[in-house]
């Protein structure tokens, strides 16, 4: 439609809002403008909020990657997602404490949209003998067909099978060592019943795996959970009913659905996420959190110094060219508001550049992963981490940085700005004449 | 031109933009002084690392029969004449103490679990390890001859136990076959929940050493006064005790080993990544610096100034802030040290903490290196943000800029 049709059409459009709307466009144009009149100042400016937008990408990409690598992949050992615990386990993990109809619970639990596998699982302390030697180990009575997708323990076998049959049982690298067995051995296990009488089950390895944690590989014996729920009087009861949802982050949002999944069978069971069954992983992650954004924001406030001398700088400079202004009738606030509108121009500027490199940068990484490196080794162990890392770009941290700068940059604009509202535009125009 | 007269009209210039310059001077003193305090909150975690792995149990040196690392049981145990002492000197050396730790289970009336039973001197054991640390409720162990046996908190609650009840323990002997006996509990550990309490159990070392019956301990265990003395203190140890490892704490505990290093590497990154933070706003502020005196300087060329003294007069104007900027970063850094001289309070994150080897206070603990590697930096810092501008000095012509 052409122009003139529209004006005249419309004659209800007020003639100040068109000046206005011509004004904004002006001022931002001029604004863009003024900002490269001193081409080095606003180059090295915005490469300091470049700096902090990159930093900031980088920063929040790589923790968010290596804490959910980390939190992930602790979840993947043994405990999963989330648990359905008998209340009182947490505190006192002994065999008294169990899950009633674990079957039926399990089933239940399975029904959850968004839970993709589920597990039961029976723990108790026994006696691990061979000969004259004997060790204490944590038991688990876990169903071999449901297991695997529970827990990554039987990806971690490293000689032998995972267990099959009623007999079989997998040991942790050091507790086979210590006993001085080997797969195909045979051993006993002993243990008291729920009742406290004596448990005691003859198996034989078919399995040692290497977990990684000292711990387990050390107290660790997986037996088939039917024998172990045969043998310690336990019925269809169990310690724990384990659960993997599609997408960890999502574990929150999915708890309200198991609960009420598992509501009807009128049990007083607890549902437990991960954070609650690793609070040492959870507290880390939120350790931290908050000590990176102590630095981040240390390096915001450093930058946002060096963006305030600069418009200092820059409106010192000018007071000639303010005093100009000011005489031939600009208002002071549409000074300020151009100083303002150079501010924002920078800012973009700025973020815009830190995002591209930010964003190169992790994207890159990404595709490459970072090798944790053998010194880092012993920290993955320690937080099993994997050994090379893929930080996914977190978008969060790319849609906030910018908005940070843009309203650091803002202030720092403001607080010289406001010098013009008292310059006395003859005394401006003297300045260096 | 002599330097005295460059530091003199460098240090006129700086006053000349007093509201500029004290920006930049904040902005840098913020940094130095987060960096001062920041390296010694990460130096206090490294101390926490190196206390927890060394009284842990550990000491500086320890030494192990071969193959005792990787089965702790007590046929891996070595003969220690009772008049030994290891061949260090006092002024060297906190203490030693000998031990015998073998896996056991332990038994109460209504739980079983799998523990390390140590076989303590406790009056060795106070100078050198944390068990002198801990709260004890009820009584802790009397003497290297006392039966009793000491648990942590949280083992008694998971065995359902109490201090003067008996826990029943059994473990295998010197000569292969099982043995059992009742402990009466003299005191409950308090070791702030950490591992320790749930894993460890003390008696004294005479009756855990009849009840397995040997004369053998398996572990001589070496605290030092500094962790500098390791070296030479390793030597005599491995002359002594030929056949046998002498390991330190690094090798005894390589995941606290490995923390400490990338502390030391961390340090060094927060630094450099906070001055390059800095250097924008420096290098444009000298830019403008610059800038504004072109007129000056080519005055200053044409009445004879060599291009060198252009060049230092403006890295001295660099320096000298940076270096005022520096000394008062330090001062509020060491006084910020000072404040949080009690520790900043981590207990929300405890499990967190020690997870990290962190305890649940994070005492900082101020080193004079790195106090000193952050000014080094600094400076270098001010004479790379001063090359461009400096640069840009020179390249001014006396001519074309009187002419302005």
């Amino acid at each position: 439609m052409p122009r003139e049709t529209l004006a005249a059409s419309d004659t209800a459009l007020p003639t100040p809002r068109l000046h206005r709307a011509g004004g904004l466009g002006l001022s931002g144009a001029l604004a863009w403008r003024n900002l490269w009149r001193n081409r080095l100042r606003t180059t090295l400016t915005a490469g300091g909020i470049a700096f902090a937008v990159t930093l900031i990408v980088a920063a929040y990409s790589l923790q968010g990657g290596a804490m959910d690598a980390m939190a992930d992949h602790a979840t993947q050992l043994l405990s999963g997602h989330l648990q359905i615990q008998n209340p009182a386990y947490a505190d006192d993990p002994s065999l008294r404490c169990l899950v009633p109809d674990a079957t039926a619970m399990a089933r239940a639990l399975k029904s959850v949209p968004g839970v993709t596998a589920v597990a039961q699982r029976a723990v108790g302390f026994a006696l691990v003998s061979v000969g004259e030697r004997s060790y204490g180990a944590q038991v688990m009575g876990v169903d071999p067909q449901q297991e695997p997708a529970v827990s990554s323990l039987a990806n971690l076998v490293v000689k032998g099978r995972y267990i099959a049959g009623p007999d079989d049982a997998l040991l942790g690298s050091v507790i086979a060592r210590n006993l001085d067995i080997d797969v195909g051995d045979e051993f006993v296990l002993l243990g008291s019943k729920l009742d406290g009488s004596v448990a005691a089950l003859s198996l034989h390895v078919s399995g040692i795996v290497e977990s990684g944690s000292a711990e387990l590989d050390r107290t660790l014996v997986q037996v088939q959970l039917a024998a172990f729920q045969d043998e310690f009087g336990l019925g269809d009861q169990a310690h724990m009913v384990v659960a993997r949802v599609s997408d960890f982050e999502h574990v929150g949002a999915t708890l309200p659905a198991v609960e009420a999944a598992i509501a009807p069978l009128g049990t007083a069971s607890v549902v437990l996420p991960w954070q609650r069954l690793m609070p040492e992983v959870a507290q880390t992650m939120q350790l931290k959190r908050a000590s990176s954004l102590v630095m981040l924001s240390l390096i915001a406030v450093l930058v946002t110094f060096s963006i305030f001398n600069s418009f200092m700088m820059t409106v010192f400079e000018r007071t000639r060219e303010f005093g100009m202004l000011l005489a031939i009738g600009m208002r002071p606030a549409g000074i300020i508001g151009v100083l303002q509108i150079e501010a924002a121009w920078l800012a973009l500027l700025g973020a815009g550049i830190g995002l591209v490199v930010g964003g190169a940068v992790m994207t890159a990484t990404q595709h490459v992963g970072i090798p944790l490196g053998q010194m880092a080794g012993e920290l993955a162990r320690r937080f099993n981490l994997p050994d090379r890392i893929y930080p996914p770009l977190n978008v969060g941290a790319m849609l906030a940085a910018p908005l940070l700068m843009l309203l650091a940059t803002q202030l720092a604009a403001l607080i010289p700005a406001l010098r013009i509202r008292t310059l006395a535009p003859v005394d401006a125009l003297r300045v260096g004449a | 031109m002599p330097l005295r007269l460059l530091l003199q009209l460098s240090w006129r210039n700086l006053w000349r933009h007093r509201r500029r310059n004290l920006m930049l001077f904040t902005a840098i003193l913020v940094a130095i002084a987060a960096c001062v305090l920041l390296g010694s909150l990460i130096r206090g975690m490294q101390n926490d690392m190196m206390k927890d792995a060394v009284e842990n149990l550990s000491g500086n040196l320890k030494v192990l029969a071969p193959g005792y690392r990787e089965d702790p049981s007590i046929e891996r145990a070595f003969a220690l004449t009772e008049d030994y002492r290891p061949d260090i000197p006092d002024d060297e050396m906190i203490g030693w103490t000998r031990r015998v730790r073998v896996p056991a289970v332990v038994t109460s009336e209504r739980e079983t679990r799998g523990i390390s039973l140590v076989g303590v001197d406790p009056g060795e054991e106070r100078a050198i390890s944390f068990l002198a640390q801990v709260d004890v409720r009820g009584e802790p162990l009397a003497d290297a001859d006392d039966d009793r046996i000491l648990l942590g908190v949280e083992l008694a609650a998971r065995l359902d136990t109490a201090v003067g009840r008996r826990v029943v323990i059994m473990t295998q002997g010197a000569d292969g076959r099982n043995r059992e006996a009742g402990f009466r509990v003299a005191g409950l550990y308090d070791a702030s929940g950490t591992a320790l309490e749930k894993s460890y159990a003390f008696t004294g070392i005479h009756p855990l050493q009849k009840l397995l019956g040997t004369n053998d301990v398996t572990e001589v265990s070496v605290r030092l006064r500094d962790d500098r003395f390791s070296a030479s203190a390793n030597r005599a140890l491995s002359k002594e005790m030929g056949g046998l490892e002498v390991l330190n704490w690094r090798q005894l505990d390589p995941q606290a080993a490995a923390f400490y290093e990338i502390a030391d590497v961390g340090i060094t990154i927060w630094y450099v990544i906070l001055l390059l933070a800095l250097a924008f706003g420096l290098i444009n502020s000298l830019i403008t610096a610059v800038l504004e005196r072109v007129r000056e300087f080519g005055m200053l060329r044409a009445l004879g100034m060599r291009p060198r003294a252009v060049v230092v007069q403006v890295v001295i104007e660099s320096v000298l802030i940076v270096a005022f900027a520096l000394a008062g970063g330090i001062v509020v850094g060491v006084g910020l040290v000072a404040f949080f001289a009690d520790g900043i309070d981590l207990s929300n994150y405890a499990a967190g903490a020690e997870l990290a080897g962190m305890r649940s206070r994070l005492v900082p603990h101020l080193i004079a290196r790195d106090v000193m590697v952050l000014g080094a930096l600094a400076v270098a810092l001010a004479v790379f943000a001063s090359a461009y501008p400096a640069w840009r000095a020179v390249r001014i012509k006396p001519l074309d800029a009187l002419r302005r």
